[in-house]
């Protein structure tokens, strides 16, 4: 019995043994979670950079070092040197007292415009017209905070910018981003084309025929509403007030003298009339300037690109920097291509561009119609008077003529 | 035909007419005890020798018994027991000292040959599990104590839901393996499941458990591919007096799954012989714990059906496998998308992302299985017969087995069995030459429902996926991104923000909404509306007595029609319009001693479906005597069956794909003629053609089966060896494939199958698939009592490479047990101690495929009985170690479960 009991010990501790070990389910790799970057982050590589003092003061005041500091986020910054910001600001002591003058809040902006929240290195950024639009951190709509403030990085010739600024070093790599270094601080804007333009002494003009050419028409279909809808991204090529008058006066003293009026007298009282912007709307011209005129040849001062919209598919999306236009011509559509057919196929406005280094010395804008009418497609040319004036929903140049679709 | 059936009339009358009438003018009385315990010994066969007048021990071992004259010479038998002849020549008290066998191999069984034959003679693989062997076992179910046997896996789908099988295709619903109970079959008509272990005998009622390995449609019918599991009760003739069980328990001792619970199981039983002629048995059951729960949280990726690395922090499409409601899955490019066309710079930034370069799939945070499930489960049975003596050779039953209760299923998803109720009722007539039997199940899935419909839908409930919560996330991610997060930090920032408000588990508002979804049909919600039914006649005749000169020839034949109920919520059954399913079928057998060594047996058997063909199944075997309880067995077998009833109608919107079945109503319901679908799997492995489906005709599979055996006492009779070794051809094995359908619209091509709708389809392989394996067993009785056992099994498939076909089955299975049912002071003491192993294997799942590492379980009992009372203590434990184990992936997790129970008037 003692042996039988001996020989059941042993058996029941084998069992014993053996069952003591089920394994768990097998076990697969488990997905490793990208380890956050350790080493210098942007703020303290920004901090460290003797030539960077000024900005670094700007961001200590925005209140976003940390942010910037932060390696388990990731961001591409658009960094003014200290040689940059005084050239922006004339002198030392100018951006000195400029910094000085920045409230937090206006840090804050000048930061959040000139970071974005990935990693874009120079290599990224493309030729392709017109740029490489990116949000920054601004947030345009709380309620949508994927709707942000663009900024526009591009390369043109061997020249890298942002918005119209070159860059004047790329790729300066810390723990948690890059850092592209500016020849001027890129300042975000902080109003609409429609409010800039309004406060324009020489634009009245124009701003008058956007008037004209809403007459009848409602919300974002008017002209004046979309200059003033920040959630949009416009270029818009602006004929001062004079180039209005030079295309204004032969088109009334025409229009008089077919009217019967001598010529002489005719000439003189075109004059009169367009001597003000309220030609526009004066009701002895409509039949000289009707609204749908005006209306075609405003918006063929909109650049446009296609989209997928059925119902206007040439949307002013896109912001055209002078910088983005290259030095050979290139055909840009307009507004006018969402018109009745053929409007469509409306070869739009050519621009050009000449390039002194990394700045564009001119920008020429042809039109496929001409005044007088009958010239060369293409042979009427404006040129830009004032660049890159930017805003929050676009950028506009001032031209020294008013553009013809036909 | 009309011949046929008078002759038959004429065979039945004459059974019922033969009837031995003769003056009984003398009574002897008498007991029956166990010569070594003292104790009556109940039950016990007590015969006249050379006539059928025979009676039973009541449980105290007392009988009485009329005979016409003496002396008379009193057979005594009963299985365990040495077989005992007495001479009485008084009419006074006899007092039978009964010696307990100690050899092997005595007992009878029926399955094999569906007439009673010693089993060491059984031309097939059979195991027979006593009630004897239940009492002394340490499993706590007695469907554990299966599990023991050689050659058999068990599913593990919850505590009280465990399927088993042989020789491979296991699984929670395994449609390839009988289960009949007092003749009828135990399978849910709707549900395709076998409850046996929750709606079916009372443990303290089972007479045996015979287990039929292999092929058996031969005999049984459709169905039998793997195996029949033959449950007998014990008729009250037989066992007669009051008998309970008090078996109370605690699990989850280490608060893994939930905090420590515990397990109650009450069962009893009442037989009562109320005259020669009449007698009745109530039997009841009550199961009340807490469940065991699946804890599988590993990431399935559902599209290749692969164990997939992460969790729900790192994969942002996470699928745990019992995690529920995540299987509801977008693709936020859309929301990118969107916006890209609406903002330049977003698109730039999106793009210098590639967030639009590949899809990213998001998946619902789901809930998990323990947050879901009411951890209560409650199982009742109650069952009963009446039992009438139409004469000495006839008697007429009428039974019903009720339950109900909770429990968890693992189908293509996990189901909580919730107030299910099943009630199986039969009238039968038993001669000892014929059997005739109607009987009907009736189903009722009361509140079931699905887990991960539920869920999902309970998702859509709180918050839409496709208006709500993918743009949320979505939203959120971008904008996280483009605040500076990492890919990681976006995810979760995307998805806290689109949880806000997530209803918590246990509020209120969770509650009420998730009980208002899991109680509607699919695809609105989760529940089953099952109400299925199952009617079966069948009946069998031996007509040996008439043609024993040339062969024992046994005929039977069967009728079943299924109708199916499910208010459409499971068929494509309507309301008030059920889908009726005809089947009937009929065999023959003759079984002939060529020689004194051999005997031969053929039978065939031919069954025909409504919508199938007819199908003729035959059977060859062959015993060989080489020895006195030496026997090689040598068969052909062959099986078939006929798609199950879910195979063939089911429709079921799984919202991530739908479940049909083959019949050719579908082409029509779905279009399949005018919007092709088109095969799913190789268009997600990147091929780049189409391949389309062309819904064919759905066939019946085959196996043909061949196995060669011996069963052999050695040493003594103290040494039962048995073993075989097999080999199984499948012909038109079916399966599942996905499909994909153009939906709204949208062509399906090589690169936007996701598009499509998914339907899982069943098929046919053209694939030959074989399957092939050995088993070995050996006991080996000890002095004293003492005794020990081993078995090893191994089944094995050779399958083309990539189909999948379910077979999961452990290359090898192996059980020892060392046991005593009596020793010490008057063998009063019991022991049992029993251990398994099975190896790891790979399994595939509807609801998900997986390595199982292997498992080995130790269980263990330790009695101690009272005589005077027939009553036994004991302390048991199932998993002693508490190893926590599970046999399917997705399955529960099974730990230790501990329990000392009572046992009264138990024998």
């Amino acid at each position: 019995m003692k042996k039988i009991n001996n020989k059941l010990l042993v058996a029941f501790s084998v069992m014993v043994f053996l069952s003591s070990c089920n394994k768990e389910p097998e076990a697969l790799p488990a997905i490793v979670v990208p380890p956050y970057p350790s080493g210098t982050s942007l703020a303290a590589t920004i901090a460290a950079t003797v030539t960077d003092s000024l900005y670094n003061r700007i961001i200590i005041k925005s209140g976003m070092a940390a942010v910037l500091g932060d390696n388990t986020k990731t961001f591409t910054m658009f960094v003014p040197d200290n040689n940059a910001l005084i050239a922006t600001f004339g002198s030392l002591a100018g951006a000195n007292g400029a910094i000085a003058s920045f409230s937090a809040t206006t840090c804050a902006g000048i930061v959040s415009y000139n970071t974005v929240a990935t990693k874009f290195p120079a290599s990224a950024i493309t030729t392709g017209f017109a740029n490489n639009p990116l949000p920054s951190l601004i947030v345009l709509d709380p309620t949508q905070p994927f709707v942000r403030m663009p900024i526009f990085p591009s390369k043109r010739a061997v020249y890298a910018y942002v918005n119209n600024i070159p860059m004047t070093a790329v790729d300066q790599v810390a723990s948690n981003g890059i850092i592209h270094h500016t020849g001027a601080l890129v300042a975000p804007p902080s109003a609409t084309l429609k409010t800039i333009i309004a406060a324009e002494p020489t634009l009245s003009y124009f701003r008058a025929a956007v008037a004209r050419a809403d007459s009848g028409s409602v919300g974002l279909s008017k002209f004046d509403s979309l200059l003033n809808y920040g959630v949009t991204n416009m270029t818009v090529l602006v004929p001062n007030d004079v180039a209005f008058q030079n295309l204004l006066i032969p088109t009334i003293t025409q229009a008089l003298i077919n009217q019967g009026v001598p010529p002489a007298t005719a000439a003189a009282q075109a004059a009169a009339l367009a001597s003000t912007p309220a030609v526009f709307s004066n009701p002895a011209l409509n039949a000289a300037l009707p609204a749908s005129t005006v209306q075609g040849i405003i918006a063929y001062h909109f650049l446009a690109t296609l989209t997928t919209s059925t119902t206007t598919p040439y949307q002013p999306n896109i912001r055209v920097f002078s910088n983005n236009i290259p030095a050979t011509p290139l055909f840009v559509k307009t507004l006018v291509n969402n018109g009745k057919p053929p409007a469509p196929l409306h070869p739009g406005v050519m621009l050009q561009a000449t390039y002194t280094g990394p700045v564009v010395s001119s920008l020429k804008i042809s039109s496929y119609g001409t005044f007088p009418p009958g010239g060369a497609a293409f042979s009427y040319t404006a040129t830009a008077l004032t660049l890159d004036k930017h805003a929050v929903n676009g950028v506009y140049h001032i031209i020294d003529k008013v553009l013809l679709p036909q | 035909m009309r011949k046929i059936a008078s002759h038959l009339v004429t065979l039945l009358l004459a059974n019922f007419l033969t009837i031995a009438v003769f003056a009984q003018t003398v009574t002897i009385s008498g007991n029956v005890r166990n010569s070594a315990s003292k104790e009556g010994a109940g039950a016990v066969s007590v015969s006249v020798k050379g006539t059928s007048t025979g009676t039973f021990t009541d449980d105290k071992g007392n009988f009485k018994i009329a005979v016409k004259s003496l002396p008379v010479t009193l057979l005594i038998s009963s299985v365990g027991y040495e077989l005992q002849e007495i001479t009485v020549s008084s009419a006074g008290f006899t007092q039978v000292e009964f010696k307990p066998s100690a050899a092997l191999g005595q007992e009878v069984v029926v399955s094999a040959t569906r007439v009673p034959q010693k089993i060491m003679e059984s031309p097939v693989s059979v195991e027979r599990v006593s009630a004897a062997a239940l009492r002394n076992a340490p499993a706590a179910n007695f469907y554990d104590v299966v599990a023991t046997l050689k050659g058999v896996d068990i599913t593990t789908s919850s505590l009280t839901f465990k399927t088993p099988t042989t020789r491979g295709f296991g699984g929670s619903g395994n449609v390839r393996f009988n289960q009949l109970v007092d003749g009828m079959d135990n399978q849910a008509p709707g549900l395709n499941f076998s409850v046996g272990a929750i709606i079916g005998l009372n443990e303290l009622d089972i007479d045996n458990i015979e287990l039929l390995s292999g092929a058996s449609s031969a005999l049984y019918g459709p169905g039998g591919m793997n195996g029949t599991m033959l449950m007998t009760s014990k008729n009250p003739f037989k066992y007669q007096g009051l008998s309970f069980v008090v078996k109370t328990g605690i699990m989850n001792t280490d608060k893994r799954e939930r905090p420590t619970s515990p397990y109650h199981n009450w069962s009893l039983r009442w037989g009562k012989k109320v005259s020669e002629k009449f007698a009745f048995k109530i039997t009841t059951e009550l199961v009340a714990a807490k469940d065991w729960i699946g804890m599988d949280y590993r990431n399935f990726d559902r599209a290749k059906a692969v164990m997939a690395s992460g969790n729900r922090q790192t994969a942002p499409n996470f699928d745990g496998v019992n995690v529920y409601g995540d299987e509801t899955s977008g693709d936020i490019r859309g929301v990118f998308a969107q916006i890209a066309g609406n903002l330049p710079a977003a698109a730039t930034f999106i793009n210098a992302n590639g967030l639009l370069a590949t899809p990213m799939l998001v998946s619902r945070t789901g809930y998990t299985e323990q947050e879901l499930i009411n951890p209560n489960t409650l199982n009742y049975k109650l069952g009963g017969s009446l039992h009438y003596k139409i004469t000495n050779n006839t008697e007429a039953i009428i039974a019903a087995y009720w339950g109900t209760g909770n429990t968890i299923y693992t189908g293509a998803s996990r189901y909580s069995i919730k107030d299910f109720k099943m009630g199986q009722y039969k009238v039968e007539l038993l001669n000892k030459n014929w059997m005739l039997r109607a009987y009907t199940t009736q189903e009722n899935a009361g509140e079931s429902f699905n887990l991960a419909a539920t869920t999902q839908n309970f998702n859509e409930t709180w918050k839409p996926s496709q208006a709500a919560w993918f743009p949320q996330y979505g939203i959120t991610y971008l904008n996280s991104r483009m605040n500076g997060l990492t890919d990681y930090d976006a995810h979760q920032a995307a998805r806290a923000v689109a949880d806000v408000g997530r209803p918590a588990v246990n509020s209120t508002a969770f509650k009420n909404s998730y009980d208002v979804v899991r109680k509607l049909p699919v695809p609105q919600g989760g529940g089953l509306l099952d109400r299925s039914d199952l009617y079966s006649v069948e009946g069998n005749y031996n007509l040996s007595q008439y043609t024993k000169q040339v062969a024992d020839i046994l005929v039977g034949a069967n009728y079943r029609s299924y109708s199916l109920n499910s208010q459409g919520t499971l068929f494509a059954d309507k309301i008030g319009d059920p889908i009726e399913i005809n089947e009937f079928g009929a065999f023959v057998q003759a079984t002939r001693a060529i020689t004194s060594k051999l005997t031969i047996s053929a039978s065939g058997r031919y069954d025909k479906n409504e919508n199938f063909k007819g199908r003729f199944t035959p059977r060859v075997t062959a015993v060989y005597k080489v020895a006195p309880n030496n026997n090689i067995r040598l068969s052909y077998q062959t099986a078939y069956r006929f798609p199950s009833t879910q195979q063939q109608w089911i429709d079921l919107d799984l919202l991530s794909y739908k479940l049909i079945g083959g019949n050719k109503f579908f082409i029509n319901k779905y279009q399949f003629n005018t919007n092709p679908a088109y095969e799913l799997d190789p268009l997600i492995a990147g091929n780049t053609t189409l391949k389309q489906w062309n819904y064919p005709a759905q066939k019946p599979e085959a196996l043909t089966s061949f196995e060669l055996g011996y069963k052999g006492l050695l040493m003594e009779s103290k040494l039962l060896i048995d073993a075989y070794g097999y080999y199984g051809d499948y012909k038109d094995f079916t399966g599942r494939i996905r499909v994909v359908q153009a939906k709204n619209n949208i062509p399906i091509t090589p690169a936007n199958y996701n598009s499509g709708q998914i339907y899982s389809v069943p098929i046919n392989y053209a694939n030959k698939i074989n399957t092939w394996g050995f088993g070995l067993g050996m006991d080996y009785r000890l002095p004293r009592n003492f005794s020990i056992g081993m078995n090893l099994a191994s089944d094995n498939l050779d399958v083309p490479q990539g189909l999948i076909v379910s077979f999961n089955s452990p290359k090898y299975k192996l059980n020892a047990n060392i046991g005593n049912s009596g020793f010490g002071k008057s063998n009063r003491l019991g022991f049992n101690v029993a251990y398994r192993f099975q190896d790891e294997f790979y399994f595939e799942g509807d609801l998900a495929s997986g390595t199982l590492p292997s498992v080995q379980t130790l269980d263990a009992q330790f009695s101690y009985k009272l005589p005077a009372t027939k009553s036994i203590l004991k302390l048991g434990a199932n998993n002693l170690l508490n190893q926590y184990y599970y046999n399917g992936v997705g399955n529960s997790y099974v730990g230790g479960l501990y329990y000392v129970s009572f046992g009264y008037n138990i024998y």
